[in-house]
């Protein structure tokens, strides 16, 4: 019977966290592991009664207007706090996007018919005072409808089950996954139709691990999604204030798709400029 | 379902041996009878206002006469009766058989198949009934008694007083809202069109599992019947056009009950059952069965003086429905005329305290809905039953829709009244989330039993409680009875996000414990909410030569996965998720579902053999007249839990009122006995299973023919395994 005392450990771990998701307030009780999913998410002061989103049909019909869509939207680097600045290159190929193949490794791949385009800028903190760099990046991928959002929420969940410990490329990985989502209508903190947030921690090399956070939200056929690799030397607590500047920084960029929705120029149409991003 | 005789008990009425009391209520008692010949007999009689009154012996005598006129099998027959008796008797052929009511509880709704049966039999039934000229005004779920060959139709009418009513805010109606005709609950007189709207009504509850009208207080029910269309639910086709049909405001709309019974006429039953689910017969012939184990002679009991509640006073009864149950099986006849609660008595001067309970109105909820209701009910009765009590209880139940607006409004109800010390509830997820800040601010303290998030804390950390597990928990232990089942093999887990968020609190932590824990190999695969790709992922898993299965997901999806692994002859270990526990699933799936396991706090007492778990399942039967049913124990546990700390708040022989806050205060500390487990809150004010003793707490039910079936807890299920090896 060994498996008796560790299972429970493991139920008891989950009941803290189930405890401690979920909240927006400042005495959140604080338990390891807990997603901080703090007031940053989450700008106004109280829940709205909508989620952001992003009508099926305000949202681009081709991969033309998707590339234009995704290419138009502003995202300035102090979106996520000052300091930050774009990283070179900066943008990817919109044609291409991140797969978690079947070894648990990153890899680019050709979009699926599925997807529309997708676009991922890259940020960073630069080190200063003793404080590591922080690597981010923003993604915003159109699906050519909702269901097939969905779908890839649905797979975003299952990859951090699948692999909880995940190469981001030949030197970096990422390990301890745990992600969850909740949908705008399961009534907690969420801010879009579905948020998603998965932490764990990032190894570079073999070297010390530190945070890692990927949060992606799903407003229709629109997902956005950011991580963040914590640099060396934060205390716990401004590892959380950058895991919540990511988060504004995301709510940003969800109220400006919301608001093209609503303004209805989603669908304008613009020349795709086929600028090659160097991918990462 | 019956007790012995009392001492002031005859032990002979004419022509019949009394063997037991079947129920008592304000027109007198019902007993278990026997002729010379053998044969079980209902015997009511009469006491009481009614038997001194002239009036009512005339009307008694006639409807006696009528009676005897009535001939349809599917009517239980008069036997005897004598009016001129100084107390008045009236004996019927006794049908063992559980109630409409009580299948449908115990088993969930019919199949349209055997719903059409029903109602063709049963217009039949009241075509008999009105031929003889008697119109029957209280057709309802628990006058309709199931045996294999089809329904009775039992107290027709007859000894009916004028005074056996509902007392509603437009004044008294006779039998019982939420199946009354609307002209009925406007004080009007019964026709036989009465009749078939509630036979309507009766087709309706016995398809969805609900009333059409709805739950609630007799005025609510009055309203809507009057007002708002009836809610059909999942009734289609010819039968959902025919109980509109019977449905209809305007009396003159309505088919006759000779038209249904042509309509329907085309469903007729054999003998064997075979026109009822397969665990709908099996309570039919256990029952059957326990009524052939009645003794012939048994030892009387002395009344206890002690007791008050015996002859509920003519004001209870009027606020019971006026149900009074004329003949039968003593099935319908415990819930009736075991006393009520509803208003304790005001004259002796006690205070009066009412607990509140949270319910959520809705097909899902309804079954944790009425089972708060019913446990919160007892327990209440029990305490003011209690003769040196200091103050009286009542309970007082809102129900919300579900939604965040509602919940708060309930919440913002009870808070508001000054007179409601404690809330069990809310039973559902987003307005406990919700409802939660409204008791918190108030300092109102309540115990929800059915939620398994913990998001309240966050808002309400000092008044808000659970009793339930995190469903987090709740799928780690799936991992665990693989352990102690010794049934760890490489898993397939589908999270099915149509079943909500639990299903993510769930699965992830049997993936986890499965390969961090076991060991062992586990594939998971996440659904989207709102496609169809469940059956896919089910393929994909097998492709993938799992050896055990873990579907996390709604009722429907569960069922249809059940249905592709029988097909696919896979015999692995398979687990639903807990929420599922006490659905229709084992109905549902039928022999698919045979061997689907489910982990759950959610305790059968009535299979348990300590004394407290004796005890409770028996005052469940003898008040409700069933089993509890799933999650009445912990709801029972968690009332009794509040009303114990509660009586600790109350101010010694002062007038003075006790303060709410202080009981949030004890229950945050307090270490409670219940039937199967300790209650204690840990930080979170959640159920703490940081102890060891969760493992003798929870519990694994297997689905085996038709039903769910409890195996033992998983400390039983380790202990059993250890012993063998």
């Amino acid at each position: 019977m060994a498996g008796w005392r560790p299972v429970l450990a493991a139920t008891t771990g989950a009941l803290l966290l189930a405890g401690c998701s979920g909240g927006a307030s400042d005495d959140e009780p604080k338990a390891e592991g807990t997603p901080k999913k703090s007031s940053g998410a989450s700008p106004s002061a109280s829940p709205a009664n909508e989620p952001y989103t992003l009508a099926e049909d305000r949202a681009p019909k081709t991969r033309a207007e998707a590339v234009a869509f995704v290419r138009e939207l502003t995202v300035r680097p102090d979106y996520f706090g000052t300091g930050y600045r774009k990283r070179d290159p900066f943008e990817s190929d919109p044609a291409e996007w991140a797969v978690l193949g079947e070894d648990c490794l990153w890899r680019r791949e050709a979009l699926p018919g599925t997807v529309l385009a997708s676009l991922t800028r890259a940020y960073e903190l630069p080190a200063k005072g003793g404080k590591g760099p922080v690597y981010l990046s923003l993604t915003v991928t159109v699906h050519q409808d909702v269901v097939s959002a969905r779908r890839d929420m649905a797979g975003s969940l299952e990859e951090a089950l699948r692999c909880p410990g995940q190469q981001l490329n030949a030197t970096d990985q990422v390990l301890g996954l745990f992600s969850r989502a909740d949908a705008f209508t399961d009534g907690r903190t969420v801010i879009s139709d579905d948020d998603l947030t998965e932490t764990g921690t990032w190894v570079a090399g073999g070297g010390k691990a530190h945070p890692f956070d990927w949060y992606k939200f799903r407003m229709g056929p629109v997902t956005v999604a950011a991580t963040a690799l914590h640099g060396s030397g934060r205390t716990a607590d401004e590892d959380s204030t950058v895991t919540t500047d990511m988060g504004k920084g995301m709510t940003f960029v969800a109220a400006s798709i919301d608001g093209r929705g609503k303004a209805g120029d989603a669908s304008a149409t613009a020349e795709p400029t086929e600028k090659k991003g160097a991918g990462q | 379902m019956s007790e012995p005789l009392r001492s002031s008990d005859p032990s002979r009425i004419a022509g019949f041996r009394l063997l037991r009391r079947l129920g008592a209520g304000g027109m007198g008692v019902v007993y278990l009878g026997r002729t010379d010949s053998g044969a079980l007999a209902a015997v009511k009689v009469i006491r009481g206002e009614g038997a001194g009154d002239e009036d009512f012996r005339a009307r008694f005598a006639r409807e006696v006469e009528l009676a005897r006129r009535v001939d349809s099998p599917w009517v239980v027959p008069v036997l005897d009766a004598d009016a001129e008796s100084r107390e008045p008797w009236l004996a019927t052929a006794f049908v063992p058989g559980p109630s409409i009511a009580e299948a449908v509880a115990a088993h969930g709704p019919l199949p349209s198949q055997a719903v059409r049966i029903l109602g063709g039999l049963l217009a039949g039934a009241l075509d008999a009934v009105h031929t003889a000229g008697l119109v029957h005004r209280d057709v309802k779920p628990g006058n309709v008694l199931l045996a294999l060959d089809g329904p009775r139709l039992i107290d027709f009418g007859i000894a009916r007083a004028a005074d056996d009513t509902a007392l509603t805010a437009s004044g008294l109606v006779v039998g019982t809202p939420g199946f009354l005709a609307p002209e009925q609950a406007q004080g009007q007189p019964a026709t036989s069109a009465s009749d078939v709207f509630a036979l309507g009504c009766v087709l309706a509850y016995a398809s969805t599992g609900t009333p059409p009208f709805g739950t609630g207080t007799p005025d609510a029910l009055v309203y809507r019947t009057v007002h708002d269309e009836p809610e059909l639910g999942r009734v289609e086709g010819e039968l959902r056009t025919l109980v509109e049909r019977c449905l209809a405001k305007e009396p003159d709309s309505r088919p006759t009950a000779d038209d249904i019974r042509g309509l329907l006429a085309d469903d007729a039953p054999d003998a064997s059952g075979g026109w009822l689910p397969d665990s709908v017969a099996r309570m039919v012939a256990a029952r059957a069965a326990e009524s052939l184990a009645f003794p012939d002679v048994e030892p009387t009991v002395v009344d206890d003086p002690a007791v008050p509640a015996r002859h509920p006073g003519r004001r209870r009864l009027l606020l019971a429905g006026g149900a009074l149950l004329l003949a039968g099986g003593g099935t319908g006849a415990a819930v009736w005329a075991s006393g009520d609660d509803k208003k304790p008595s005001a004259s002796s001067g006690r205070p009066v305290y009412v607990l509140g309970v949270h319910t959520t109105a809705g097909t899902a909820e309804a079954a944790v809905s009425r089972g708060s209701e019913r446990a919160a009910r007892l327990a209440v009765a029990q305490h003011n039953a209690t003769p040196k009590r200091s103050y009286d209880l009542k309970v007082k139940v809102l129900a919300d829709k579900g939604d965040a607006d509602t919940a708060r409004a309930v919440a913002r109800t009870f808070t508001a009244d000054r007179d409601v010390v404690a809330v069990l509830g809310p039973v559902a997820e987003l307005p406990m989330q919700r409802a939660a800040a409204v008791y918190g601010a108030a300092g109102l303290t309540h115990v929800s039993s059915t939620t398994g998030q913990q998001d309240y804390f966050l808002t309400s950390p000092k008044t808000s409680f659970q009793t339930g597990p995190a469903h987090a928990a709740l799928g780690g232990w799936i991992a665990l009875q693989a352990v102690v089942t010794n049934q760890v093999v490489p898993a397939g887990v589908v999270i099915d996000r149509s079943g909500g968020p639990a299903m993510q609190d769930q699965g992830t932590q049997v993936v986890g414990n499965w390969r961090n824990v076991l060991k062992s190999e586990v594939v998971p695969r996440v659904v989207a909410e709102d496609t169809d790709d469940g059956p896919k992922a089910v393929r994909d898993l097998l492709a993938a030569d799992v050896k055990a299965f873990v579907y996390l997901g709604p009722l429907a999806a569960t069922v249809r996965t059940a249905q592709a692994l029988a097909t696919a002859r896979f015999t692995g270990p398979r687990w639903m998720q807990h929420q599922l526990y006490g659905s229709d699933f084992p109905r549902l799936a039928g022999t698919a579902g045979d061997g689907w396991y489910v982990v759950t706090d959610a305790v059968d007492p009535s299979v348990l053999t300590t004394k407290r778990a004796k005890d409770f399942t028996a005052a469940w039967r003898k008040r409700y007249g069933i089993a509890p049913e799933p999650y009445v124990t912990e709801a029972y546990d968690s009332v009794k839990m509040l009303l114990a700390e509660f009586a600790r708040t109350v101010p010694a022989g002062a007038r003075r009122r006790p303060v709410r806050s202080d009981l949030a205060v004890r229950l945050a500390k307090v270490k409670y006995q219940g039937i199967a487990r300790t209650y204690a809150f840990g930080d979170f004010h959640q159920y703490d299973n940081s102890s060891t003793g969760w493992a003798d707490e929870t519990f694994v039910h297997e689905v085996r023919g038709g039903r769910f079936r409890q195996l033992g807890s998983l400390g039983d299920l380790h202990r059993a395994a250890e012993s063998q090896s």
